[in-house]
């Protein structure tokens, strides 16, 4: 009598890497992750919405009371001060010598254009007809004292006032 | 027109600001000695000023001579004593206006002055002498168109000369002036 084990051989399979397994690891790990991420972004919403929220709101309600107290409060200081009295008392010395004076003047003086001003106001009557009389009258001139200082043989001539000639030919 | 802040940062500021009330054209002439032509169309006005306002007296003292008297007799020879009147006008005239700035009504009208040779107007006695010269010499102008300088023989007897001055004033005032800035960038 024998054992009918004995002639039996016993196969046991025991297989490590089993494909359904680590799926389904994998893809719960992702899935907590998932829920963690989702979980912290909505916290940080959450802090950040509320934040900003408090900070507004006290902002506006800080305002809002500024707004009703500041002018009363003014007021209230104003109408106990002479504003005039403040000013009579300051030394405005160092206040006019913060002011930029030449370059006001300087700025009036371009923008009403002081020199044509004076130009025009007592210049008028050397132009047109009396200022064409006295060029003519200089530049008979030149050409005599030219014709002059030749027949004396001038090495020197006299000045004959280039610039009129060149300059102021056509009037 | 641009606002003053605009003006400042764009301003680059000027170190000599020259103001003149000269006409453009005149600038290059003023102060330069005056030649005969301009001289002589002065003289002939200021004559004809002088005799306009003597024959304009003399004929004014006929009328009321006429109209006053009952026998009205034409008067005779009076060609030398208006002449002699005419001359004294003349240097008065010449004496009141060349001392009170240099200009008669020839001068402004031509645009010169009588000045000494440093620039000053005349004193009432130079300008009495010149003028008397003028008068009794007026031949004297010619020498103007031979002299170097443009001086005529009054002026060199008296050290005066005549000079462009478009200037339209009477009286001598310098209206052409430079303005010189000095300007300390950053305050000290």
């Amino acid at each position: 009598m024998s054992n009918e084990f004995d002639n039996q051989e016993a196969v046991v399979e025991i297989s490590l890497d089993s494909a359904i397994g680590t799926d389904a690891l994998n893809s719960a790990v992702h899935a907590a992750r998932s829920v963690a991420s989702g979980a912290l972004g909505l916290a940080r919403f959450a802090t950040e919405t509320t934040v900003y929220l408090v900070t507004e709101s006290t902002k506006a309600i800080a305002n809002s009371i500024l707004d009703t107290v500041v002018p009363v409060a003014v007021n209230a200081v104003v109408s106990r001060i002479d504003m005039n009295e403040i000013v009579a008392q300051a030394d405005i010395t160092p206040i006019l010598d913060r002011v930029p004076m030449t370059e006001i003047a300087d700025y009036i003086i371009e923008e009403i254009d002081l020199p044509s001003l004076v130009r025009e106001s007592t210049g008028g009557v050397a132009d047109g007809l009396l200022g064409t009389l006295r060029f003519q009258a200089i530049q008979t001139d030149n050409f005599v004292s030219d014709i002059v200082d030749r027949i004396f043989f001038r090495r020197k001539m006299r000045a004959t006032t280039p610039e009129v000639l060149v300059g102021h030919a056509t009037i | 027109m641009p606002p003053f802040s605009q003006f400042r940062k764009t301003f680059v500021p000027a170190t000599q600001v020259h103001f003149s009330s000269l006409p453009e054209r005149a600038r290059s002439i003023q102060g330069l000695s005056a030649g005969f032509t301009s001289r002589v169309i002065a003289v002939f006005i200021d004559i004809g000023l002088v005799a306009l306002l003597v024959l304009g007296a003399w004929g004014g003292w006929e009328a009321l001579r006429y109209i006053l008297s009952v026998f009205y007799t034409l008067p005779a020879a009076t060609g030398i004593p208006l002449l002699i009147i005419g001359y004294f006008t003349m240097w008065i005239y010449w004496t009141w206006s060349w001392s009170i700035g240099g200009r008669s009504l020839g001068n402004i009208l031509m645009g010169l002055r009588v000045q000494t040779k440093h620039g000053d107007s005349l004193g009432l006695g130079l300008a009495a002498l010149r003028s008397f010269l003028s008068v009794v010499f007026a031949l004297g102008l010619l020498w103007s168109i031979i002299s170097r300088k443009n001086k005529s023989v009054q002026d060199i007897v008296l050290g005066t000369e005549v000079v462009f001055d478009w200037a339209p004033l009477l009286s001598k005032v310098d209206m052409t002036f430079t303005m010189e800035k000095n300007r300390t960038q950053g305050g000290n």
